[in-house]
């Protein structure tokens, strides 16, 4: 054996070696799924003109988890769901008992929801806007205490099953869905131009496991999921997405993370036939990214929480509530009595919410993750921040009503004001609620060891 | 039996004998297909930039016919290709030869090109300027338009041979790949929160059912570039994909796509396989969604109209203006202006104006207007603004003389308003009367042919 030869060999063997150890010491990974389909026809969520509940199904709904564990044994969980969205009891819940089994603080843990408007109603959220008889209040009472213990389940499963894996991360683009606040959408086929903002990403993680197999892909859009307005089971175009990807890539799992949607709608909308379009769109959007070069990602997690109190405006007086008992709308009466009746039995109704905001760092990408009906010039202000190849999801953790933009919040209208009352809010928020969840994502984003670009 | 059902039974007999009625009175239709990916490697049309001829094929290239008869038996021909353009000396010859086999004018045959810049080059104009080709390359290119004339020819009488009876529907969808590319930056695509406009959404269809009601034929149409791709692989770009996953999806269907008026509009961002594809099936996606709702029923009834209106050159450069170009210039519009200056050194005169093809065709009561060159998309929105926003626009037709450009683009001047018209070896940009003589021309063809304005 000459010298170069041996000099080869040599590098052979340091190559292997340092494989071997990477192996040990990358990233692991465990994934779990699980249906979540209701098995009795319950109310379903989103819409208040649903009149009868669910009739059956256009395809399963269901609950979906990774685990995350990096090179020092560091680990998280992210669960993505066909359902509106987790109310804050239920996140709560499902939180702590992940925390007391498994050792995850709330920091570790996303809990995001589709915001499919075709699953079912869960408890406490959004009851002023269904017409909702006792039995159905029954029903919804026991889906929603067993969807959380589903998804406790559901952990375990992701936590319990870790095994090598290398992450990946990338952004990819479609364009489906619109600013349903500045477009009209029965002018849309003659409008020549779309009025933005829009955020149009694709943001995909790839999980794949020693074999070279894809395992797992996690991947978002910001666009309400709201094509579907049916009687029928359904996760709206993030089903047909996630089934189009699972079946072109056999043996993986596949988990949509909704986005700063809240003025986002996917246009036009309500036939299945366009929810199947927009779930291709989006499927092929995200095998366009796993065809091209993807940034690995060192195996190296961090993670960072922090809830603010995010101010009301005011508290609604009793000119307020009578106005409110006037009205000819349902849901406005609903929720004028219900405030009222807490101001007689002397509980104070609040006068700020405890608003979570998140951050994880997965080698160098960055993830921010809000809560409720983020609007999209919060992406884009992330973004502008971070970098545009930051991720941005919201609808996590607790969706406890819109989140506008300081625009959005000063135009009012459903997304800056009239929505607070569906969602039993006191009032609109406060001008502050821009800066204050900016900064705060800023904080955490630092805490986390985000860079600024 | 009670008078009541007598009734009933007498009105299903007359419906019965209406159904067959139109069976054998409603639409006929034949289609073909022909591979015409070239055999050799040859130089690709598109692109100025490339360096070498073609290295294999990512995909086949193909023409695709459709012939249509209504049920007084007057006929017409679609023919969509993988090509860049049917240039004028390809195209007149090319139809007036179907013409006189198969005793059909030019408002009956319209020849569509999807413009994929990923096709071979063909015999025109601008060959010597934008393509730096050497002899035995040139020969190839005039060798390959040859026999392409005669596929096309061959390719009209198989649909022909092939008529059955059909039942026609229409619809539009949408999606929106395509970016306006001269009002947005493509370097600042994914950080900016709004996309300028003009565009147009619209993926028109139309769905031939045969009588045993399969899908027989899928004529889909999007204005959009097929510049996904500029590598050196035969391609039919993202509406190559688009075809091929139709095709797959709906068995012994024949996907035919056409090109609206894309000039001005790009798929962004671009330059990836995965990208094509991307597009591709996201097209297919919008179609197939059209294909599964309810869907226009056509009345069997075709009427065409055609017209050549003569677009008006700007004032020509003389001698001087020729001379400073040559010498201030690099690339295509050096080699443009040496050219011209040849041209005006030996005595040449240029044409004042251009004959500007503009076609329309009513099937049942869908609107279809087809118009020459790299139509920009304006022309597309103040069409259906005038005939309605479910006219179906199909530009890159029967010819590919240059860029149409708007009168706002014209007057902006850049690419699509002035300097294509170098690449394109036409020697002046268009006077300011084009859009208004193209409109105009359109409304009166689109009314000869029976087409009313809402």
């Amino acid at each position: 054996m000459n010298k170069f030869s041996a000099l080869k060999l040599l590098l052979i063997i340091l190559i292997s070696v340092n494989t071997v150890v990477w192996g040990q010491n990358g990233w692991k990974a465990g994934v779990a799924r699980t249906i979540i389909t209701p098995n009795e026809n319950i109310w379903m969520a989103g819409y208040a003109s649903r009149t009868q509940p669910a009739d059956g199904k256009i395809h399963d709904l269901w609950a979906k988890a990774v685990a995350l564990q990096d090179a020092k044994g560091n680990k998280s969980l992210l669960v993505t769901s066909d359902i509106l969205g987790f109310p804050k009891d239920v996140s709560d819940y499902i939180r702590e008992e992940i925390r007391k089994k498994h050792g995850l603080s709330k920091a570790q843990i996303i809990l995001n929801s589709s915001h499919t408007h075709s699953g079912p109603v869960l408890n406490k959220a959004l009851e002023d806007i269904y017409p909702i008889t006792p039995d159905q209040q029954a029903k919804i009472n026991r889906y929603t205490s067993n969807l959380a213990s589903e998804i406790i389940k559901l952990a375990d499963a992701a936590l319990n099953n870790f095994e090598p894996v290398t992450l990946h991360s990338a952004n990819g683009v479609t364009r489906f869905q619109v600013n349903r606040r500045n477009n009209p959408a029965n002018l849309l086929t003659v409008l020549p131009e779309l009025k933005g903002p829009n955020d149009y990403a694709v943001p995909v993680i790839k999980l794949t496991n020693a074999k070279g197999d894809i395992k797992a892909i996690i991947f978002g859009y910001a666009c309400h999921p709201t094509v579907l307005s049916g009687l029928q089971w359904s996760g709206d175009y993030p089903g047909f997405a996630q089934i189009e990807l699972e079946k072109n890539h056999p043996g993986a799992t596949a988990l949509f993370f909704q986005g700063a949607s809240g003025d986002q709608n996917p246009l036009p909308r309500h036939t299945v036939a366009l929810a199947k379009q927009f779930g291709f769109e989006l499927a092929a959007a995200v095998d366009r990214v796993l065809e091209e070069e993807m940034k690995e990602l060192s195996p190296e997690l961090a993670t960072s929480y922090a809830e603010i109190d995010l101010k009301f405006a005011k508290l609604p007086t009793s000119d307020d509530f009578k106005a409110a008992r006037n009205s000819s709308i349902n849901y406005v009466n609903k929720w004028a009595t219900r405030l009222e009746n807490q101001v007689k039995n002397k509980e104070k109704l609040p006068v700020s919410y405890p608003y979570p905001v998140q951050a994880w760092r997965l080698g160098n990408q960055a993830l921010i993750n809000l809560a409720g009906e983020v609007t999209i010039e919060y992406a884009i202000k992330i973004k502008k921040i971070f970098g545009v190849e930051t991720f941005v999801m919201a609808y996590s953790n607790d969706v406890m009503g819109y989140i506008p933009s300081l625009t959005v919040l000063r135009e009012g209208g459903y997304e800056g004001d009239t929505s607070q009352m569906v969602y039993g809010l006191p009032s609109v928020w406060e001008p502050s609620i821009e800066s204050s969840i900016i900064q705060t994502a800023i904080q955490v984003g630092q805490e986390a060891g985000i860079p600024f670009p | 039996m009670r008078l009541k059902y007598r009734w009933l039974v007498i009105v299903c007999l007359l419906s019965s004998l209406s159904l067959s009625a139109i069976a054998q009175n409603g639409w006929k239709a034949g289609t073909a297909k022909i591979n015409i990916t070239p055999k050799e490697n040859m130089w690709m049309a598109g692109f100025a930039s490339r360096t070498r001829p073609s290295e294999g094929a990512m995909h086949d290239l193909w023409l695709k016919a459709l012939a249509l008869e209504d049920q007084n038996g007057y006929r017409s021909l679609l023919i969509t290709g993988d090509i860049i353009g049917f240039f004028k000396n390809i195209s007149d010859d090319i139809r007036d030869q179907i013409a006189a086999k198969h005793g059909l004018s030019r408002a009956q045959i319209i020849l569509n090109s999807s413009h994929t810049h990923s096709g071979p080059v063909l015999d025109n104009a601008s060959l010597d300027i934008i393509y730096p080709v050497s002899e035995a390359e040139r020969n190839k290119i005039m060798t390959y338009t040859a026999s392409f004339k005669g596929e096309v020819i061959a390719l009209a009488e198989m649909a022909f041979r092939n008529l059955e009876p059909v039942t026609l529907y229409s619809g539009n969808g949408v999606t929106r790949f395509q970016v306006n590319r001269r009002n947005n930056d493509v370097s600042t695509l994914t950080k900016v929160s709004e996309l300028k406009g003009p565009q147009d959404y619209a993926v028109p269809v139309i769905k031939i059912a045969s009588s045993d009601n399969q899908l027989k034929a899928i004529v889909f149409g999007y204005a959009c570039h097929p510049t996904v791709l500029n590598g050196y692989e035969w391609s039919g770009d993202y509406p190559g994909f688009t075809q091929i996953a139709l095709e797959k999806q709906y068995p012994g269907a024949m996907a035919m796509f056409f090109q609206g008026a894309g000039g001005d509009q790009n798929a962004l961002p671009r330059n990836t396989v995965p990208l094509a594809k991307q597009y591709g099936l996201q097209l297919a996606a919008s179609v197939t969604r059209v294909l599964e709702e309810d869907m226009k029923i056509l009345s069997p009834v075709l009427t065409t109209s055609y017209n050549e209106v003569d677009l008006l050159f700007a004032k020509s450069p003389d001698k001087n203006e020729l001379k400073k170009m040559a010498d201030t210039n690099s690339g295509y519009l050096k080699v443009w202006a040496e050219h011209m200056l040849k041209k005006v050194e030996a005595g040449a005169t240029f044409p004042t104006t251009y004959p500007y093809p503009v076609q329309a065709w009513k099937l049942g009561d869908q609107a279809l207007l087809s118009l020459g060159g790299e139509l920009t998309i304006e022309y597309s929105i103040k069409l259906k603004k005038i005939l309605g926003p479910e006219t179906f626009i199909m530009g890159y037709s029967n010819d590919v003389m240059s860029y149409i450009p708007s009168l706002t683009i014209l007057k902006e001047g850049g690419y699509e308003g002035n300097t294509s018209q170098m690449a394109f070896g036409l020697h002046t940009t268009w006077d300011s009367s084009i859009e208004s003589r193209i409109i105009e021309t359109a409304i009166k063809t689109a009314q000869q042919a029976g087409i009313s304005v809402p």
